[in-house]
Parts: C-alpha cells; structure tokens; sequence
C-alpha cells in the first residue's frame, strides 16, 4: 500500500521538488479511508479536522453552506487535487462542506502523524508546510484584492447594476480560491 | 550579523552554536534613517525583515482611490515582509521607518529555502509562525468576503 501511494503522490506536480526519500516520509503518515459513495460527505462545515486529503480517483464538490437547505459550489476537484490541508497548519474546525460528486477515493495525510513528523524535525514535514503554506499566500493576496476592490465599490456609491456584477464577482474569486 | 542584537527576540531563542553561527552568516544588517522607507507596495519581494531597534509603519494603498492607509506600527522583535519569503510575489503593503532610526536584521528568500531544507531549528520555527500567520489571516479574510456575498445573497 505504501509503494502504491509513493507512486501517486510522484507523479502530482505538488510534489516536484521533493526527494524520493521525502516523499517516503511523507507516505508514513498517509492512510487510505474507505471508499466514498456518490453524494457522501467527506467532511462537514464544523467537523474537527483529521487530516488533508488527495483525490485519488473521482471527483468531489466543495461546497459553502449558506443555510439549512442553500449551499453554493464554490470548486469541483479531480484526481491529484488536495482539500482540507489548512489543518496542518493550524487545528481549527473544518470551514466548509466536501462531498463526493460520484464515487470517489482520497488518500488522507494524517494530520497527528504529520505533527509527530514535524515535532520529530523532519526536513520533509517543513518542505510540505512550505508548499500548503504557498497555497495560502495566494489565496490570501486574491481574497484581500476583492475585499480592497469591494470597499471601493461600496465608498464610491455603487448602482445596482454595479452590485449585482461585484456579486458574480465575488463568486467568481471564491470559486478560483477554493480551485487550486 | 552580530546575533547578540538578537537575542531576545523569542524565534532566535534556544539555537545550538551550529545553527546560531549559520543564521548569522545569512542574516544581514540595514539601517534605515526615520522616515524613510523600507520597502513599497507592489515592489518585488526578495526578503523579510526583523525588527531589532525602533518602529516600522506599515501603510496600504488603495489600487483604485490611490488612498494610502496606517494599517500597523510595528515594534522590536517584529517581523516585517514575511510572504516574501514563502512566494516571492510583489510587496503588499509599504513599510518605513518611524521618527527614530531602525535597525534591521534582513533575511533573503533563497538563504530561508537553504536553511529550512538543511533542517535548521530556527528556520522550523520561522515557517511554523508564518504558516500559522498566514491561515489565520486568510480565516479571517474569507470569512469577510463570504458575509459580503452571502449579504448581496440574501440581498
């Protein structure tokens, strides 16, 4: 099991600048959860964090949920793709919605057995805290320019017309934040 | 740089003579005359700052209105620039000196990159504190956004 998910995580591009014999520490603490049917939640707004997850094989929605009934897709996330790593880094409740959108496999990085990792001074644990760490960094200078762009818009007394267009907008960047 | 300067600033803490003496290799010192600025929003960014003596502000400025923003004032032991050393992007915000001269310990991207792959505790910690900076900044500015639009949602 451990052979086939080195293999997996070799070829994703996340991984390029890793050494093999990283990557075999990052593999230690990597479990494989039970398949997922189609339409079952990986994980829910407000479940305590595990873990970060790859898509092995099909595909899952992430979702925010507005209220009792709504919720809003905001990205669609194929084979090699990772959701929930911000948990690495910091143990906070999980902030939206998974869900498998047809029958699907993930791969899950433990998150305990990454910080025993860390705390043990692994060069490799840093390397993929620096790597979900650039993932941040993106995500937060595009969240900050929408805000920025947002307060603006507000100050400068926006039409409807206007509103409606920063509304797809927002959207828009919400969907390209939670894409990568 | 003289890392005695450093001493009490909490990341340089606790390092063995190895790692002390490989910090102070890479770590070099700048001097910056009050007033007078650090670095400016949208400049490309190489490296991060500590501050050893005197005060930064830190200002943002509106792309569109050109209107410029005290966001922070920051103090010995602080760290300035920091997401320059995770993705090299373009400086977010502009920084200079207060009304006294500031003394800086300047630490480059690709020395970090060196250190932390050759398992330097400090530099450990410096991405454990920048990581753990970052998520609860982003927490923080997604949550902002999503009430923004959930508010036109509901609108």
């Amino acid at each position: 099991m451990q052979n086939e998910n080195f293999k997996f995580i070799r070829s994703l591009p996340r991984f390029k600048r890793f050494l093999d014999e990283e990557l075999q520490v990052i593999v230690t603490c990597m479990t494989q959860p039970r398949p997922l049917a189609s339409g079952e939640n990986l994980f829910d707004k407000g479940d305590t964090s595990n873990g970060a997850y790859l898509v092995k094989d099909g595909i899952l929605n992430v979702v925010i949920p507005l209220d009792e009934t709504r919720s809003k897709r905001v990205a669609r996330l194929g084979p090699g793709l990772m959701v929930g790593e911000l948990c690495l880094i910091k143990s906070d409740a999980r902030s939206l919605r998974v869900i498998a959108a047809e029958p699907s496999e993930v791969l899950c990085i433990n998150k305990d057995k990454f910080m025993a990792l860390k705390n043990n001074g692994e060069v490799a644990a840093y390397k993929l805290l620096h790597n979900i760490t650039l993932t941040v960094c993106d995500r937060l200078r595009s969240t900050n320019l929408q805000i920025q762009d947002y307060g603006t818009q507000k100050a400068q007394g926006t039409t409807e017309d206007k509103i409606e267009l920063k509304k797809q907008n927002a959207w828009g960047q919400l969907v390209k934040l939670f894409s990568r | 740089m003289d890392l005695t300067k450093l001493a009490n600033i909490p990341l340089f803490e606790d390092l063995n003579e190895q790692q002390s003496q490989v910090l102070a290799g890479v770590m070099r010192e700048k001097v910056v005359q009050p007033g007078i600025s650090v670095f400016s929003q949208g400049q490309r960014a190489f490296s991060c700052f500590f501050i050893v003596e005197g005060t930064v502000h830190v200002h943002v400025q509106s792309e569109e209105t050109k209107e410029s923003k005290l966001v922070a004032s920051l103090g010995k032991g602080e760290m300035v620039g920091e997401l320059a050393l995770v993705d090299g992007g373009l400086r977010s915000a502009s920084c200079k000196a207060g009304s006294d001269q500031v003394v800086l310990a300047e630490l480059q991207r690709d020395d970090f990159e060196h250190i932390l792959n050759a398992g330097n505790s400090f530099a450990f910690r410096l991405m454990d504190n920048i990581a753990i900076g970052l998520v609860s900044r982003l927490r923080e500015t997604s949550k902002k956004l999503m009430q923004i639009v959930n508010a036109d949602h509901d609108a």
